[in-house]
């Protein structure tokens, strides 16, 4: 059993049924036996597949596959074997073999008609099925996809999400499934358990519930999290797999502080007011920095937010930091400071005594006022500029260690109708400016204030891309979906992203900020094409032909509480070495039909 | 015993006869029908009144009765299928017997007489009690000359706009499937409404060569009821013309069926530090569904329309350009504590207005669990 397999076995064994299916499937494994969908596991997913799996004391049908991962070549022979348990009589064997559309003859192995082979020279799915005359109905028909490997193929794990639709019981689901390149393959049928209906309480000192966000995530897969507010009397309804979660608690309410839970198995969840965090924020000048928002970071966890006083002075509320527990503070000074926003990570602070922030005295400000924003020499009124960048060292905090902290802006203002700036502060640094001319209207300007502020900031036009998406043969992949997501300053600024679709022969057009930096994702619906990632792309680097490599066919079945089909249900494949934002960007989905099965169409693995 | 019985049997003994022996009155034969396979993947004509019979047909026939002496009594068939012409001549002998209870009998293409084509067929049954009393029925045929043909629409919704898939099952029985024409026309409701039929790609039934399926896939621009006409031709010009009447609904609105993440009751806040994707993965619609469906050109793909309302704005700001089904949120490039809406909307081809207030977080049409606009209240962190 591969690691991934056992991931998926751990987490569905966390309901009842499950554990029968796996319990099923230990005993394969201890038996020896081979089968399954891929083949080098005997699991629960494996034996499925066909109206023969059932449940103890009932009419069974099983296949046995040798080898246990067929490889596909001149001279592969797939044999299979058709087990019949708790069903007698005289039997008649109907077999069939399906692959890519195609009818493969059969051979009878030593003349036992619950025996076949057949050849398999070429990797893909190959559908087996047995009409068995004379057996119990329950088991009289089986159909099990033998997946058949290229020689030598690259595999990649993915992580397939699923989503239940609303109405079942059964929580969000994240499996990690190994893809192998090459050849489609077929992921057999997957079990998705209903979960245990179960009550979150979150509590104050004094044991009144409290509206809070709270966000679960299971142990083994904790991207599949489960989230929910609990109403004002702290309380929520939630569907969970029974076993420990991680819950992260953030109240809704002032003077309690967030609080994580390792190994969260139900009970009420008490908040208070957590350890009280005090410091102090300095300007570059020395002098004390009110109206700053200050916010300390454990673990992952964060603090309440707190609002410097006049006299610089904040406290916030935090969950008691664990020793060697990573430590980030966060401060937002006021929009009009001009400063940039200051962030430090240490695990060496000691939180007990008053934290120390202050600017670097280094740290000077421009004054924007009286600039103005042109476009092809015009001024333009009314424009929104976002000053943003990234400043190196800024300043330090301190709480017994000292830690350097770096800067970022992100600092907003907008010109009047004769295109002057009013009067804003930023760093002297050398920033970016992101104009909003009009609605979709972005262009992207160096602000260099390191040495003083220009006289005029140009808006450059935005710019026509033309582009022309292919496969591998060069043949124009009508209707792929382009998604522009914006990088750089263009993120900074909360640009939104864009969409454009391909005409019919693949040719893309679409406007863009010019200076502006895109990742460029591209999706085919049709799935000829591989959905496709190219990273901080300007106007003037997206290349006028773009082709997407080749897909494979990943298809599966999904049954709900292991019977019955789970149909309308999202599934997801999405990166397992991803982080950040991009772990929860599906790299493809579908969804599944009136049968709970689902086929999609991802990257052909080590050919992407 | 039956009054009839035991009033003979007092009779008998009235006359002093010692033997007592019942009065036997034959069966009545009160219908004799045809019997129509229950095979939903059979689409070939099939009436109990023998109505749109053709030569080689295979005819299940049954006969129910009613015997005055009690129908545990065993009784025994007698089928006789004779061929004719138009003008009721007759060959003298059955050109199938049968003595099954429910036999299938096929429909001879040439009488045996005159080798001309059989265009009628005289169907005889004697039944028999066990005791040999007999009642008879018989019951004449017109064959149809012209092809079979059976049409019948896929049982999936059928929306307007959208496709629906309408196939038709013919044979000729004096020649080839081959050799038989098709004529597809669509009747609109209102009688002017136009109407798209295009050919669709039908895998043929091994098992049944002498018959064809053609199929179209037919797309109604208003809702109400069509009626779909197909015209079969056979070779000598014989006509066969069969409709099927389609129900055509109105296109409903779509519905966002999952949504990532959470999003707040009224009056909180979704907390994020750090940047997160808001994201719509599935919207259940009859017309354009998302994700969109693969080889089904037809239908399309939902309209995603994404606006922001920033932090102290009074208006809702769109994101122009922003028509996929997620959008990421930094909160980075707020400043902490801001509180930010971003809100999703979703359209169809029909692009039905939503009208909730704009303050409304979420906006449903009949019934409400079918929502269209959903937003997400956003504290950044």
């Amino acid at each position: 059993m591969t690691i991934a397999r056992a991931v998926r076995s751990l987490r569905t064994m966390r309901s009842g049924v499950a554990a029968i299916a796996l319990g099923g499937a230990v005993a394969c494994a201890l038996a020896g036996c081979v089968g399954g969908v891929n083949n080098d596991d005997a699991g629960p997913v494996g034996t499925g597949g066909g109206s023969g799996s059932g449940a103890a004391g009932m009419c069974n049908l099983n296949f046995l596959v040798a080898p246990m991962t067929p490889v596909a070549g001149p001279g592969t022979v797939v044999h299979v074997t058709a087990q019949l348990f708790e069903g007698s009589g005289l039997l008649d064997y109907q077999w069939t073999v399906d692959h890519d559309g195609s009818s493969i003859a059969t051979t009878m192995v030593d003349g036992d008609p619950s025996q076949i082979e057949f050849a398999a020279p070429d990797p893909g799915v190959y559908d087996v099925g047995l009409v068995l005359d004379g057996a119990p109905p329950t088991c009289a028909t089986k159909q099990q996809a033998v997946n058949v490997r290229a020689p030598g193929a690259p595999s990649e794990t993915l992580r397939l999400r699923v989503l239940p639709p609303r109405g079942t019981t059964a929580p969000p689901l994240e499996l990690f499934e190994p893809i192998f390149g090459g050849a489609e393959a077929d992921l057999g049928t997957m079990p998705v358990e209903s979960g245990t209906p179960t009550t979150v309480q979150v509590t104050d000192p004094s044991g009144a519930g409290v509206p809070a966000y709270v966000r679960l995530s299971p142990g083994s897969t904790s991207d599949a999290i489960v989230e929910a507010f609990t109403g004002s009397d702290g309380s929520a309804a939630v569907t969970l797999y029974s076993g420990p979660d991680e819950v992260l608690v953030v109240p809704s309410v002032p003077g309690l502080a967030p609080r994580q839970i390792e190994h969260w198995i139900g009970g009420p969840i008490a908040l208070d007011a957590g350890q009280a965090i005090s410091g102090v924020v300095r300007d570059p000048s020395g002098a004390v920095l009110a109206g700053a928002q200050v916010q300390v970071t454990i673990g992952g966890v964060p603090s309440t937010l707190a609002t410097t006083a006049g006299d610089g002075s904040f406290t916030v509320a935090a969950e008691p930091a664990i020793a060697g527990a990573s430590v980030t503070v966060d401060v937002a000074p006021p929009a009009t400071s001009g400063l940039p926003r200051l962030s430090a990570t240490s695990m060496a602070w000691s939180l007990d005594t008053p934290v120390q922030i202050r600017y670097a005295a280094n740290v000077t400000r421009r004054n924007l006022t009286g600039l103005v924003v042109r476009r092809g020499g015009a001024p333009v009124g009314n424009a929104r500029v976002t000053v943003v960048g990234a400043v190196g060292a800024v300043g330090t905090v301190t709480a017994g260690a000292a830690a350097t902290a770096s800067g970022e802006v992100a600092i907003a203002t907008t010109s009047n109708a004769a295109g002057v700036l009013p009067s804003v502060m930023v760093p002297a640094a050398a920033l970016s400016a992101v104009i909003a001319v009009g609605a979709g209207d972005l262009a992207v300007a160096a602000l260099d204030t390191s040495a003083g502020v220009p006289a005029s900031l140009d808006a450059p036009a935005m710019q026509l891309i033309t582009t022309a998406v292919t496969d591998a043969h060069g043949d124009g992949l009508g209707n792929t979906v382009l998604d522009l997501v914006p990088a750089g300053a263009l993120a900074q600024a909360a640009a939104p992203p864009l969409q454009v679709v391909a005409d019919a022969t693949g040719a893309i057009t679409a406007t863009l900020a010019t200076g502006g930096h895109y990742d460029l994702r591209f999706h085919d619906p049709s799935g000829r094409g591989a959905p496709t990632v190219i990273a901080d792309l300007t106007p003037a680097t997206i290349a006028t032909s773009i082709t997407l490599g080749p897909t494979i066919a990943i298809r599966g079945t999904l049954l709900y509480g292991g019977i019955s089909p789970l149909a309308s249900a999202s599934v997801q494949f999405l990166c397992e070495d991803c982080t950040g934002i991009e772990r929860t960007r599906p790299i493809v989905e579908g969804v599944t039909d009136e049968a709970g099965r689902f086929t999609l169409a991802i990257p052909d693995p080590g050919k992407m | 015993m039956t009054p009839v019985r035991l009033l003979a049997a007092l009779g008998l003994l009235a006359t002093g006869c010692l033997y007592i022996d019942p009065i036997n009155q034959h069966p009545d034969i009160m219908s004799v029908t045809r019997q129509c396979p229950v095979d939903p993947g059979s689409f070939l004509p099939c009436d109990p009144e023998f109505q749109d019979l053709h030569r080689g047909d295979a005819v299940a026939v049954a006969a129910t009765y009613h015997d005055p002496d009690g129908n545990d009594h065993q009784v025994s068939y007698h089928w006789q299928l004779f061929a004719c012409s138009a003008d009721g001549s007759c060959d003298s002998g059955a050109a199938v017997d049968s003595t099954d209870a429910t036999p299938t009998l096929t429909i001879p293409k040439a009488r045996a007489l005159t080798g001309g084509p059989v265009q009628m067929v005289h169907l005889n049954l004697d039944l028999f009690d066990d005791r040999g009393a007999r009642d008879s029925a018989l019951r004449s045929v017109i064959i149809n000359d012209g092809p079979s043909l059976g049409v019948h629409v896929e049982p999936t919704s059928q929306t307007m706009g959208g496709p629906i898939a309408v196939f038709a099952t013919y044979g000729d029985p004096d020649g080839e499937a081959a050799d038989v024409g098709l004529v597809w026309s669509a009747t609109p409701p209102d009688g002017v409404a136009t109407y798209m039929l295009a050919d669709r790609m039908v895998i043929q039934n091994p098992d049944d060569p002498a018959h064809l399926t053609a199929g179209k896939t037919f797309v109604a621009s208003i809702a109400g009821d069509w009626q779909v006409t197909v015209t079969a031709t056979d070779a000598s010009g014989k006509q066969t013309v069969k409709s099927v009447a389609i129900a055509v609904l109105p296109d409903r609105p779509p519905c966002i069926a999952q949504w990532q993440p959470i999003a707040a009751p009224d009056g909180t806040a979704l907390p994020i530090s750090a940047p997160t994707l808001f994201q719509v993965p599935l919207v259940d619609d009859d017309l354009d569904p998302y994700p969109a469906m693969p080889g089904q050109p037809l239908l399309g793909a939902t309209a995603f329309a994404w606006s922001i309302l920033r932090p102290g704005a009074t208006v809702r700001q769109p994101l122009v350009g922003a028509t996929g089904n997620s959008v990421a949120l930094d909160p980075s490039a707020f400043t902490p504590g801001d509180i930010v809406e971003l809100r999703v909307e979703i359209a169809d081809r029909t692009h039905t207005p939503v009208t909730c207030d704009d303050g409304d977080a979420v906006c449903p049409v009949s019934p409400a669990t079918c929502i269209q606009r959903q937003t997400w209240r956003v504290e950044t962190r």
